[in-house]
């Protein structure tokens, strides 16, 4: 069954059995976010991902029996996007994952420090020059 | 995370608390994993979780590799989760590569695998959970019952623990049907034990004294931080992926979900106990449906996946498991994330368990949860001659291979 506020949520650039892709205008994440909270939707995940061009954050959720992601995309200059901690508490381990992984800031996210990697781990590993560069080190 | 939000008079009774560091290495745990308890007297005021310890970079990994080799990785997150992370990755690459249905006697051999694991996952908890409490014997019991669990997943794939049983499109072997009535014997004698331990876990005067109030964790603090499976379900919440988002065939067979309203030690037990009646019964009826369907393993899947993108979410035996990846049009995935259910469980719920409890209690309330560390650490060498240290990286790793 296909929520209509799912699709209403921004453009739905792909569409798989239960699952639904969401492209959400970096404007707009945090409305299109709240809506998704005003609904109960549960927050499964936060994940980053470097396009080569931007940088994208896609935001994982679970409700009436379907998966939705919402993605937005935010510039390489300034990597940041506002905090979903407020609308969701459990965002804050993930986004901090993503702040490791890729180097993306997070304002509003109160404890914005690395959660998994230590001083040696190589800075923004899964940012595309830096997964290069370590695949041919090795 | 919960421990730091602002608590004035929490964060002032810290301060002259007595600090006590448990772990990354200590005999509680049977992977590394840091706690600093903030202690007065005995009485625990507040704790800081710290993971981290195990990580191994393995999303970086898998853009390495190609979409068969990644099954094997993905196996190897974690060692009793191994079936969950490779189905959940597969059935990821399946959505990613728009294969729409798998046969059907697939299905019901990726499902055998996926709660016999739960079944086993289960049993090693119990032990866990009576050897913390100090019942030596339960853990010896239900050790010994998993090695039955162990030889039926040897049965189907040859392999007791890591089992490489899904592949893109299907599975790779077929389950031996002149094993169907050996396998349902063993069910027979595990829901005899099950029962008994079920027994043990609501009577027995030990457990209920150790286990009884302890670790209470609400309902609220659990839709809050999204918390995930049987500690979900033990504080009432009707959180499962097998009937919210039915996956495989889960809405095809007879089962229910279980939960408790204890939201404490014994009701994350008791779910487990619980569920490994559910287990049984969804075996069983895997096993006699097998046996009419037809003979197909899997369907066609090609090397190449054009850009696309694909969620998996799936039920483990500790919680929801979600996979998320892209493709680039090659053979390899140009992203895959993964967030596994304790990533969420241990460091949002352990604080909120653990704070006005004593100390003495910590090891059976952080055993309830049923940690895992599926993320690896680095590996370190320490010449004890000359003190020096010397990282195990993967040139050194395939030196060793090549000797």
């Amino acid at each position: 069954m296909t929520e209509r506020w799912i699709t209403g949520l921004g453009k739905v650039y792909h569409k798989w059995k239960n699952t639904i892709f969401i492209d959400v205008p970096r404007k707009e994440i945090i409305k299109a976010l709240g809506k998704a909270n005003e609904k109960g939707a549960i927050l499964n995940d936060v994940a980053g991902y470097d396009n080569g061009k931007e940088y994208e954050v896609s935001y994982t959720f679970t409700t009436g029996g379907e998966v939705f992601t919402l993605r937005t995309r935010i510039s390489r200059v300034k990597p940041e996007i506002e905090s979903a901690t407020k609308l969701f508490p459990g965002a804050e381990l993930m986004e901090r994952e993503c702040f490791e992984s890729l180097g993306i800031d997070f304002p509003g996210n109160p404890f914005l420090k690395n959660v998994l990697h230590d001083k040696t781990t190589p800075k923004t590993p899964l940012r595309r020059k830096e997964a290069k560069d370590a695949r041919e080190k090795t | 995370m919960p421990e730091k939000r602002p608590d004035k008079t929490r964060e002032e009774r810290k301060k002259a608390c007595y600090h006590v560091p448990i772990g990354p290495q200590h005999p509680m745990y049977v992977e590394s994993e840091n706690i600093m308890v903030h202690l007065d007297g005995e009485t625990i005021v507040d704790v800081d979780v710290n993971i981290g310890y195990m990580h191994r970079g393995i999303e970086e990994l898998m853009q390495r590799r190609n979409y068969i080799q990644n099954i094997f990785l993905a196996e190897r997150i974690c060692g009793i989760c191994s079936g969950i992370h490779s189905m959940t990755y597969t059935q990821c690459v399946e959505n990613m590569a728009g294969i729409g249905e798998i046969p059907e006697r697939a299905k019901l051999i990726r499902m055998i695998i996926l709660e016999l694991e739960r079944l086993h996952s289960h049993l090693l908890f119990f032990g866990v959970a009576g050897y913390e409490i100090g019942l030596d014997t339960l853990f010896m019991y239900t050790w010994r019952d998993r090695e039955h669990v162990l030889d039926m997943l040897e049965m189907i794939s040859g392999n007791r623990i890591n089992y490489a049983m899904p592949t893109p499109g299907g599975v790779r072997r077929n389950l031996p049907e002149e094993k169907i009535p050996e396998m349902l014997k063993k069910l027979d004698y595990l829901e005899k034990q099950c029962r008994y331990y079920a027994k043990v876990f609501q009577h027995d005067k030990l457990f209920s004294e150790r286990s009884v109030g302890l670790g209470i964790l609400k309902r609220d603090d659990v839709q809050r931080f999204h918390i995930v499976g049987p500690v979900a379900r033990a504080s009432g919440v009707r959180d499962d992926v097998r009937k919210n988002i039915p996956y495989l065939v889960y809405d095809e067979l007879d089962w229910s979900m279980i939960t408790q309203t204890g939201k404490d030690v014994r009701a994350r037990v008791m779910v487990k106990a619980l569920e490994m009646f559910q287990s049984i019964s969804i075996l069983r009826q895997c096993l006699k449906r097998i046996v009419k369907t037809p003979k197909e393993l899997k369907v066609r899947f090609p090397l190449v996946i054009p850009p696309s993108e694909g969620i998996a979410v799936m039920e483990a035996p500790r919680g929801e498991l979600v996979y998320h990846g892209r493709s680039n049009g090659t053979d390899r995935p140009e992203r895959m994330r993964i967030r596994t259910p304790s990533f969420v469980n241990i460091p949002y719920s352990l604080p909120l368990m653990l704070r006005d409890q004593q100390l003495a209690d910590l090891p059976i309330i952080v055993a309830s949860i049923d940690p895992c560390f599926s993320c690896c650490d680095r590996v370190t060498l320490l010449d004890t001659r000359t003190g020096e240290k010397k990282k195990v990286d993967e040139t050194f790793l395939r030196r060793l291979r090549d000797v």
